[in-house]
């Protein structure tokens, strides 16, 4: 367990910890946690007393980031309040930044991925493409709900539909993990490149075309490819998928290939700053380091955009009807 | 930040996962899932032996569910087909039925909860309502969320409720007692059982009480609302008006909530157990021909498939246009 007097530059104030109140809660103060809750301030805690418990895999304190800063439980103030909208005239020579946090690995992604190709060309807007290795290589231990990956698959298809969009799993796997039988999958993935030379090899891929400037263009052929179920073996595609798109394809992959180190360097250097988004999750776009995770949420990364300024672009200017509510 | 953390990990089954990866046994298993990684030999040992690695809280085999039941990963085929739409004619008198999964607890219900009225004021549906009580009270807390979890679902709440004009502001007093602040030391415990959790287990049986009067539509509007909308600061001592209020006798339900436990106690484990066999834990869940749309941002989706069935409104009039492509 992590001494938390260390590293004073992520360590906000220190608050009275769990161990102190829970218990309190135990031993039937109801009354005093109840008021604790009410008034926020925590000021009747005992303080000073070292919290040693930490669920399974995290570690304390968190890393530092916007979520964490900024999270608002109505009980207590907010280490930081929120930012207030940005004021600036908006246009093609001061455009909004966001950044696009991305996994070749991620279904949802790929359903966003026509929003945002569209959100780019009509809006004025600056994407920076920073992919990501895909969480389950690093640390495979990562657990989550049990139902959850075979309710997503069937989320996933179910969106697929809804929004008309051609999609399939890859096959091979981007990840190579134990998904079938359904029953008795046990979700294990193996980690290392050399179990899994797929994931790494895409990934060094995407890094290289974020590095070429070429994010847009990658995503729009290679990752739809991978998605959208019409190519067989997809790694031996994309060298040509590349290449019909005018992107020097060969190098691209020569370079991954010989000089792997420079791409990971990227890769983890996103998965880095991702963290200080507060959102690890596979498709996350940012706005001011304000995390919008997944195609669920792209109508509140619009909708925040346009709450700073977001401005058309003026000579094409198409009506976005993707996926809006309200 | 280090991941010193992991190392420590407590639990058997992580062990011998890591212990089954790092054996020669586990050598062969993920080559084979290397090679081909949907091959039934994934879950078998050389042996032949079924070989089951799940991770913490993972039973297997899963229970047969909704989702398992249409599972593809896109190499191996779902075990059935999506149903075909229903074809008759939906009206008054035979309107489309829904379950709908809820906890007080739950932001997320919340904020599907205005859609949920209007949906079952103007369009010829029959909603059952299916309150539960959170499981993490009786287990003491889930271990498969992320570091993030707490934290985020605190900015995304009220960002959608921002965004959609929905007042939220979290019950006074939280309806579980967790410790989850402050934000850097996510530690997320939660004490467990009835007499740690006073709140929950009163209001979860309130909402038993509703299903048991078939006023689950009224008591979310009044209670529900009163709780989550910032406009009283001890929803316990509201608890009774605002049962009456919504056409219950709200101090006859209290006194028999405290006299008589178990028959509410009855209701949420029928909820429970028929929530297991839908495929998904979370809340709020909307099921419709046993398909679960889990999530406030599933509405729509939920909405698109009820309209698939025939939905009509119950003025007659014409449903609403999905703009679902960009």
């Amino acid at each position: 367990m992590q001494n938390e007097d260390d590293d004073s530059t992520v360590v906000p104030a220190k608050e009275p910890n769990g161990l102190g109140r829970r218990s309190l809660l135990l031993a039937g103060s109801a009354s005093l946690s109840a008021a604790v809750l009410a008034t926020g301030s925590g000021a009747a805690l005992a303080r000073n007393v070292k919290r040693v418990q930490a669920r399974p895999g995290f570690t304390l304190p968190a890393p530092k980031n916007w979520t964490a800063d900024h999270t608002n439980d109505d009980v207590h103030p907010p280490i930081e309040e929120l930012p207030p909208p940005l004021g600036a005239i908006v246009n093609e020579d001061n455009p909004l930044e966001y950044d696009l946090f991305l996994s070749m690995h991620s279904a949802t992604g790929y359903l966003m991925l026509d929003r945002l190709l569209a959100l780019n060309a009509n809006y004025n807007v600056k994407m920076n493409f920073r992919p990501v290795l895909p969480r389950q290589v690093p640390n495979p231990e990562d657990g989550e709900f049990p139902y959850t990956y075979t309710y997503n698959v069937n989320e996933y298809r179910r969106i697929a539909k809804f929004m008309d969009v051609p999609f399939e799993y890859p096959n091979p796997q981007v990840v190579v993990q134990d998904v079938w039988p359904v029953l008795t999958r046990t979700l294990d993935a193996p980690s290392g490149e050399k179990k899994q030379k797929n994931a790494y090899y895409i990934s060094r891929m995407a890094a290289s075309a974020a590095l070429r400037n070429v994010g847009e263009e990658f995503l729009n052929n290679v990752y739809r490819m991978i998605w959208s179920g019409k190519t067989k073996d997809w790694p031996s595609q994309v060298v040509a998928v590349l290449e019909n798109a005018g992107l020097d394809g060969k190098a691209m992959d020569a370079d991954v290939r010989s000089q792997p180190e420079i791409y990971d360097r990227v890769l983890r250097k996103n998965m880095r700053e991702q963290s200080a988004t507060g959102h690890d999750g596979s498709a996350v776009a940012a706005f001011r380091q304000e995390p919008f995770p997944g195609q669920n949420r792209f109508d509140q990364l619009l909708w925040t955009l346009q709450r700073s300024g977001l401005t058309r672009k003026s000579e094409n200017a198409v009506f976005l009807a993707a996926g809006h509510k309200g | 930040m280090t991941q010193e953390n992991k190392a420590s990990k407590p639990g058997p089954e992580k062990l011998n996962r890591r212990d089954m990866l790092l054996t020669g046994a586990g050598a062969a298993l993920t080559a084979a899932t290397l090679t081909s990684p949907s091959q039934s030999a994934l879950a078998q040992g050389s042996d032949g032996e079924r070989r089951y690695q799940p991770f913490v809280g993972l039973e297997v085999p899963l229970p047969e569910t909704f989702t398992t039941d249409h599972f593809s990963d896109g190499v191996h085929p779902p075990k059935m087909e999506m149903p075909a739409p229903l074809t008759a004619k939906v009206t008054a008198d035979k309107p489309l039925d829904y379950d709908l999964y809820w906890s007080m607890r739950s932001p997320y219900s919340h904020l599907v909860l205005d859609r949920i009225l209007a949906l079952n004021a103007h369009y010829n549906v029959k909603m059952n309502f299916m309150p539960t009580l959170p499981i993490a009270v009786k287990s003491g807390g889930f271990p498969g969320a992320p570091w993030y979890r707490w934290n985020y679902d605190m900015i995304d709440q009220h960002r959608v409720a921002k965004r959609l004009g929905i007042p939220h502001r979290r019950p006074r007093p939280e309806v579980v007692m967790q410790d989850t602040w402050p934000p850097y030391y996510p530690t997320l415990n939660l004490p467990k059982g009835e007499a740690n959790q006073p709140y929950v287990y009163l209001v979860s049986r309130c909402a038993a009480a509703a299903r048991l009067q078939d006023k689950g539509g009224e008591f979310l509007d009044h209670v529900m609302h009163m709780m989550w909308n910032g406009t009283v600061d001890w929803w316990p001592d509201h608890l009774a008006e605002y049962m009456t209020r919504a056409g219950m006798d709200g101090e006859a339900v209290l006194a028999d909530v405290i006299a008589n436990p178990k028959k509410y106690d009855d209701v949420l484990d029928y909820v429970h157990d028929a929530k297991s066999k839908t495929g998904s834990g979370g809340v709020p869940l909307m099921v419709f021909r046993g398909e679960p749309f889990f999530g406030q941002d599933m509405f729509d989706s939920f909405f698109w498939r009820l309209a698939e069935s025939g939905l009509t409104r119950k003025d007659g009039g014409p449903l609403p246009t999905f703009a679902n492509k960009v």
